[in-house]
This record gives C-alpha cells, sequence and structure tokens, in this order.
C-alpha cells in the first residue's frame, strides 16, 4: 500500500543523501498538495558555461532521484534502479527545474516510475524519465 | 595548461588521424562543464571513436557508503558519450547535446574505489551519434557495474537530411 507523498519525508530522506544534498534537492508542496523536487539554478550543474545549460548528466540524475525518492517516500521501501532512460527534450537554462514522478505500476517486485521534469511553465516539459525500480523487500 | 595523465602515468595522447585540438578535448571533459569539474572526472584516454574518463574518489559520498551515487554514474556515462561522439565527429562545432540517455545497473559499484567509464560511439549519422558506455572499477575492469547508452545530437546539418 503506497501512501501520500509527503514533502517533509522526501526531504528527511534527502537529508540523509549527501550526494543529492549536494545538488541541491529538495520538495516542496504546490499549489492543489501537489509535491514537487526542485534542482536548484547552481553554477555547478552547468554543462558548457557559454551556452549556460544545465549539464545532462545532472538532469538524468535528477529525473532518476526524483522517481527513487517518490518510491521510497511514499512505500517506504528500498528502490533499487535497474534501468532509467531520460529523454533530453530541449536545453535546460540555468534556472530552478521541478521534477514530478508517476507511479506507472507497483508490484511486488518492481515499480516502474515515470517523471517528467520542467521550469516555468509546467506545460513546457524540459526532460522525461522511465525507470524500472526493484522493491524487494530483500533488497 | 590542463594535464591529463592516463592510470599508469603517461599524458593522455589523441589518436593517430585526429584533427581535434588536444586541449580543447581536456577542456570540454575537465573544466568547461562545471558539473565534472566539481565532481572531479578525470581524462584518461582517447580512441579514435572513444574515450575513457574517470573519478578517484566520490566527495559527496557519506564515509559509510558502500556504493556510489547513481546520479554521479548516470553524470559520468552522459559525459563520456559526449566525449566519444565529439572523437568520432572530428570536429568540435558539430559536436551538439545529449538528447538520450539509459542507465542499467549490472551489479553494486563499490564506494571506495576509483570508478571510470569507457565509451564508445559506434555509430553516427548527420543528425546523431550513438554511443556504448561501461562502468567499471579500474582494478576489475572486466567486472561491468553498469551500462550506458547515450544519444548525442550532431549539429549542422537540417532535420530530414540524415
Amino acid at each position: 500500500m503506497t501512501a501520500v507523498l509527503s514533502a517533509d519525508r522526501v526531504n528527511e530522506l534527502v537529508a540523509n543523501d549527501p550526494y543529492l544534498t549536494a545538488l541541491g534537492l529538495r520538495a516542496e508542496e504546490q499549489s492543489g498538495a501537489v509535491v514537487v523536487l526542485v534542482l536548484p539554478a547552481l553554477e555547478r550543474h552547468l554543462g558548457i558555461p557559454e551556452p549556460g545549460v544545465v549539464h545532462g548528466g545532472v538532469i538524468a540524475a535528477f529525473l532518476e532521484a526524483t522517481a527513487s525518492l517518490h518510491l521510497r517516500a511514499t512505500a517506504e521501501s528500498a528502490a533499487r534502479t535497474v534501468e532509467f532512460t531520460s529523454d533530453f527534450l530541449r536545453p535546460v537554462p540555468l534556472a530552478p527545474t521541478y521534477a514530478q514522478a508517476v507511479v506507472l505500476r507497483h508490484g511486488r517486485r518492481f515499480a516502474s516510475v515515470r517523471v517528467e521534469a520542467w521550469q516555468a511553465d509546467r506545460d513546457r516539459l524540459v526532460a522525461v524519465g522511465v525507470g524500472r525500480f526493484l522493491v524487494d523487500a530483500g533488497l | 595548461m590542463i594535464f591529463a595523465m592516463t592510470d599508469r602515468g603517461h599524458p593522455v595522447r589523441l589518436p593517430e588521424g585526429s584533427s581535434l585540438d588536444l586541449d580543447m578535448i581536456r577542456d570540454v571533459a575537465m573544466v568547461s562543464n562545471w558539473a565534472h569539474r566539481t565532481l572531479g572526472t578525470r581524462l584518461l584516454g582517447l580512441e579514435a571513436n572513444g574515450a575513457v574518463l574517470g573519478i578517484d574518489l566520490v566527495g559527496t559520498a557519506s564515509s559509510d557508503a558502500t556504493e556510489w551515487p547513481n546520479g554521479v554514474v548516470t553524470s559520468l556515462i552522459d559525459h563520456a558519450c559526449a566525449i566519444a561522439a565529439l572523437m568520432t565527429l572530428d570536429d568540435r562545432a558539430r559536436f551538439g547535446g545529449s538528447v538520450g540517455l539509459r542507465v542499467e545497473y549490472i551489479r553494486p559499484s563499490r564506494a571506495h574505489m576509483p570508478l571510470h567509464v569507457r565509451a564508445e560511439c559506434h555509430h553516427c549519422t548527420a543528425s546523431v551519434a550513438l554511443v556504448h558506455a561501461e562502468v567499471f572499477h579500474p582494478d576489475e575492469p572486466a567486472i561491468v557495474v553498469a551500462v550506458g547508452r547515450g544519444t548525442i545530437a550532431v549539429n549542422g546539418v537540417s532535420i530530414g537530411t540524415a
């Protein structure tokens, strides 16, 4: 049984993860009780500074972390990534980036999660990801 | 001057026939990319269609971490795929950004061992470069920790002409 996603619970998980803390991730509740992950605009996320776009690896890490944190915060179980695919839809300028995960299926052993990322405009996606996670209790 | 050394202490060299500037590649791999400058990524080798990158230690892992953070593995794969595509293109101006990345985690990595990635561009058209990457620990190069597939945009040709 999965619970409603809590921003406090996600932030607690982030606080215990030095890499996610270094990325600056945080969860915040938006209107309609929707919890989203936020990747802040930090210069250390830049790929090549001239165009001023965020590195693709950082965006992919953000997408995967959003999916993993969603599973861990709602199901309170471990979530080991089996595979994760990221589509970079457009260059991501240095500005706050938001992501939200949707669990497509949560079975006894595997969960499939889709993640969407955007910046100022929720309808203008900058990247999407989909991954499969092992959620076995025996991890 | 940016300096890159292989694990055996030899300077990284351009493969025969490459017309790229070695300092430019070192800069793209280790300096201009702020995310990888922060991670401490090193350029360890170059081939006609490939590149080897590595990170010695993860500064953002807790002392009791047993594995490398997935985000570091992912980021290293993405970057190595881009450098491999650059080697194949042999032209900085045609080198675009990543448009897709897939990572499969094969087995747990070991947090306190250096992490290397070997990427090879296996197919390149006028619009995309397709790259395969393998992540491993240098002490156990045959044991693959993760594999990745990167898709890199190629500049300079209109859509539909690939």
